[in-house]
């Protein structure tokens, strides 16, 4: 911890250097085709290294400036830079509007959506594509880890579940492409949403933390918007592509991908192909790791300028995991199979009025096959496991003006999710056949489940001066229906030994969620930001209706339960920002939950239901458990981004509780269940624990090579729940180091090495593996390379 | 550098392409019976069959083979009233491959069944991926 100070001592030093002076530069950049302001362009000068990033309105100012002779230099990603020599004198203001033109080169690596209204009073993180390409991404619930308190549940050595402010798998709206989601077809979240995406067809990666981005579906925790690369219209016609192809040895994995991009005015397409093979990496004690997997896929989108502002995208995509391997669990993921189709229509600058329009359509397709056949246990039964899951839906907002400084939205949503699966064990370790057969049970885990939901959504916005308003709103109507929930017995007659009838299963909820938000600039460099938002969820599928299955993170069997009531997640954040030209920026967030009718697990004897695996402590049953608090902070710092060298420091917490639970007690020899008692304020299960990143990184040659040295800290995680009978986990520290070396405008490598020590240690939230009480580790030291061409 | 990354991109999209898995050969064979025997054995359908055999000698060999995804359950039962445990050329094999993937020499127990006393051998697995 010591040395983490030193160091951010040192970069303070460094970095900051006081200009006094009188003269001032500012001015408005613009998008020269558009005439549309731009934000976050870097206005610098150049040798005062002193500078300033434009705001919602395209503003800059450089204030406190010596008189003298300066280069002023102008960028925005996507734009062509501009360099100007300048002359500025004492007590002058010199004005310097700048209309930027788009750099196809640039474009063919970032556009981001963006609405070019940025709010303050709650926590939102967004990553760019160049993030992605410089790590070597194998996965995106792997790579949102980067994010302050955003953390992942690891099972296997891919498809890992995010987890933001101990949020996690329902409580969280992840989507693509502004409103596309996914329904993974695994009862275990072995293929949760983040799965379904190929890590290089995204352009940018937005974290809402907090039930507050209300226009994107129901939320309860918090929403990532998965950003994929679009086709967009030229004005002649062009093709580019890009490439890009990594290499990791501790996996022996090696993936690549493809952008092809072009098009013309009216006319323009995209097409992506993705293909990885990675192998099982070892820990940092040299163990190996069951982790391999192999996945590849293809997304073609067509887009269409049927007139000035409008435009149409058509989307397909096929993507395939094979034999991705999950230690933690008693299957692996043998094929996924997932198709997606989706249509876009957007327009903008219709009237003085109607400033933007948008709908979309889709529909998902998720075929999941899980397996045993490659564990040493599969010689008893040979277990398979088919899921086949749909989601269709849709979208639609009118964006308006209705005043100056005011912007209305306002929408409907809505989805459908289907779910049918079984398990078939095939009992090839029968001494002999039974009635002429090798005995094969067949076991439901959905039965023809259905979950439809109807959304009306408006989102307020107001800025003037030092303010800024933010107000949303939510209404939901949701449904939920399925066949007999089952699990019938192998006696003759068959019992039913759950006995939930088809209809019982059916449930309905409105749930209204709502969120307000307010803003105050104290002064050029400081704002302070407070939101409140109160975000309720339906329960999920599986919570509603899953069948005898151990899908938590304890050691039991689960049982959906259709009367479930919603959660509701009452959030306060209080948000303080502080960005200096020279010192670099700040942003503190607290935040403080209040989580009503909190779903959780609660134990059913076996003369209720015994479970179907020997291996579990028992069956427990989906419940409403009360009300549960969560609480935390997320710290982050950043030296301005025209310095050579660079920092950034984050630092991040949570800690949760609920108010009362039922804690079972377990014989330690037989393994028996036998008794239980309630405890007040157990801590809640899979909260990550406290943890701070520090990245420094040296600009050499005009960003030509950049050296970037990583370190990373995480305490101990001893808030631990005694009712998930959780594991305590140790605190440890990593060093990593990467390279970007920019050979010219085609060509550029990127080099590292993660965990540089081969420090043996797992992340708190990584699961048991499979039949013991050793966390999944993760990997050893790796060493990459990543090759990322354009032309 | 216009060609070199051409070439790359159609290694990329040769290497995207959906994979298949390699098939391999499965071999289930039994010998050594001088008297009729009943085998039970999942094919290639992974359906279960089952039928009598009647060897004209200890020197016939019952075979079955075929393709098999990697993952595909195995499972060969014979159920015979000779008794074979003195029989030294007795052999019941899964292969895979051309390898001995599951063996059996000796019968695994006897029950008894309609006064008969039946000897029982089962040898079960799963292709290895």
């Amino acid at each position: 911890m010591k040395k983490q100070v030193l160091l951010l001592v040192s970069v303070f030093i460094l970095s900051i250097t006081w200009a006094q002076g009188q003269a001032i530069v500012k001015g408005v950049i613009t998008d020269s085709k558009t005439g549309v302001p731009i934000s976050n362009v870097e206005v610098m000068l150049s040798p005062s290294q002193q500078g300033a990033s434009t705001n919602t309105k395209g503003e800059y100012e450089i204030t406190n400036l010596k008189e003298g002779k300066y280069k002023l230099i102008v960028y925005g990603l996507g734009y062509v830079r501009i360099i100007r020599d300048i002359e500025l004198k004492k007590d002058e203001i010199t004005n310097l509007n700048f209309a930027l033109k788009i750099d196809i080169k640039e474009l063919m690596a970032v556009e981001i959506v963006d609405d070019h209204i940025e709010m303050h009073a709650y926590s939102k993180v967004t990553l760019k594509d160049a993030d992605l390409d410089e790590h070597p991404v194998r996965d995106i619930g792997d790579f949102l880890r980067e994010i302050p308190n955003v953390h992942a549940v690891r099972k296997g050595g891919a498809n890992l579940d995010p987890v933001i402010r101990g949020f996690k798998f329902n409580q969280l709206n992840i989507q693509v492409d502004n409103g596309l989601r996914m329904e993974g077809g695994c009862p275990n979240r072995m293929d949760p949403t983040t799965s379904h995406v190929e890590a290089g067809d995204i352009e940018a990666i937005e974290v809402v933390k907090g039930p507050f981005a209300l226009r994107y579906g129901p939320v309860m925790g918090g929403v990532v918007n998965m950003l994929t690369i679009n086709p967009r219209p030229f004005d002649k016609f062009q093709v580019h592509l890009k490439a890009n192809i990594g290499y990791e040895s501790n996996w022996n994995g090696q993936r690549q991908h493809f952008t092809v991009l072009g098009g013309g005015q009216k006319v323009f397409f995209s097409f992506t192909g993705n293909n990885a093979v990675y192998g099982n990496y070892s820990d940092g004690n040299g163990d190996q790791v069951s982790s391999s997997f192999t996945k590849f896929g293809f997304t073609g989108k067509l887009g269409f300028a049927p007139a000035k502002n409008h435009r149409i995208i058509i989307m397909y995509s096929e993507f395939y995991a094979r034999d991705v391997m999950f230690p933690s669990l008693s299957m692996d993921e043998r094929d996924d199979n997932t198709r997606l189709y989706s249509f876009d229509y957007n327009a903008h600058d219709i009237s003085d009025v109607i400033k933007t329009v948008s709908f979309k359509a889709y529909y998902s397709n998720v075929d999941h096959t899980m397996d045993n056949l490659s564990r040493g246990f599969s010689d008893t039964a040979a277990v398979v496991s088919n899921i086949i899951a749909d989601r269709m839906g849709y979208r639609g907002e009118i964006g308006l003006n209705i005043g100056d400084n005011s912007h209305l939205f306002l929408g409907l949503d809505g989805y459908q999710i289907m779910k049918d699966g079984n398990r078939d064990k095939l009992m090839i370790g029968q001494p002999r056949p039974m009635m002429g057969k090798v005995p094969l049970k067949h076991e439901d885990l959905w039965n023809n489940a259905m979950i439809n939901n109807y959304g009306f959504f408006s989102e307020y916005r107001w800025d003037k001066a030092k303010w800024e308003v933010v107000g949303a709103m939510r209404l939901d109507y949701n449904t939920a229906s399925s066949d007999s929930i089952s699990l019938m017995s192998m006696s003759k007659p068959p019992i039913d030994l759950i006995g939930i009838k088809a209809e019982d299963t059916e449930s309905s909820f409105v749930n209204f969620s709502a969120s307000a938000g307010v803003t105050r600039k104290l002064n050029d460099k400081m704002s302070l930001g407070f939101s409140f938002g109160r975000g309720v969820r339906s329960p999920s599928m599986i919570e509603r209706f899953i069948i005898n299955l151990p899908v938590g993170n304890d050691n039991y069997e689960y049982i959906g339960n259709p009367n479930l009531k919603p959660e509701a997640n009452n959030e306060f954040d209080l948000v303080y920002r502080y960005q200096h030209t020279n010192i670099g920026g700040f942003e503190l967030t607290g935040f403080y939950s209040i989580i009503q009718d909190y779903i959780g697990g609660v134990y059913l004897p076996p003369s209720v239901q015994k479970p179907l695996m020997q291996s579990v402590l028992g069956v427990k049953k989906f419940e409403n458990l009360g009300t549960a608090n969560m609480y935390g902070f997320e710290f982050s710092y950043a030296t301005p981004s025209r310095y050579k060298l660079k920092a950034t420091l984050t630092a991040s917490m949570t800690s949760g509780k609920i108010d009362e639970v039922e804690v079972l007690e377990v014989d330690p020899v037989s393994g028996k269940v036998t008794g239980s008692h309630l405890v007040q304020n157990d801590h809640l299960g899979e909260i990550p624990p406290m943890e701070a990143n520090l990245n420094v990184s040296y600009s050499f040659l005009n960003d030509k090579i950049v050296p970037l040295f990583t370190l990373r800290y995480v305490a101990a995680q001893n808030n631990i729940s005694t009712a998930m009978q959780e594991l305590t986990s140790d605190s440890f520290t990593l060093l990593g180091f990467r390279l970007v070396y920019k050979h010219n405008n085609n060509l550029t490598v990127v080099g590292g090495v993660n965990n540089m020590l081969d420090n043996a240690y797992y992340e708190h939230l990584n699961r048991r593996i499979l039949g013991t009480d050793s966390r999944i580790y993760e990997p050893g030291r790796s060493f990459y390379i990543n090759l990322i061409f354009n032309i | 550098m216009k060609k070199i990354l051409i070439f790359l991109f159609a290694i990329i999209v040769l290497a995207s392409c959906q994979k298949e898995r390699d098939l391999a050969k499965v071999n289930y064979s039994i010998q050594g019976f001088g008297d009729p025997y009943t085998v039970s054995y999942l094919d290639v359908e992974g359906s279960t069959k089952t039928i009598k055999v009647t060897p004209n000698g200890i020197s016939d060999v019952w075979v079955y083979s075929f393709l098999a995804d990697p993952g595909t359950p195995l499972y060969l039962y014979v159920k015979s009233k000779e008794d074979i445990s003195n029989s030294m050329s007795f052999s019941l094999s899964l292969k895979i491959d051309g390898k001995f993937y599951q063996e059996a020499k000796n019968y695994d127990g006897s029950t008894v069944i309609m006064g008969d006393t039946m000897f029982e051998i089962k040898r079960s697995g799963v292709v290895p991926f």
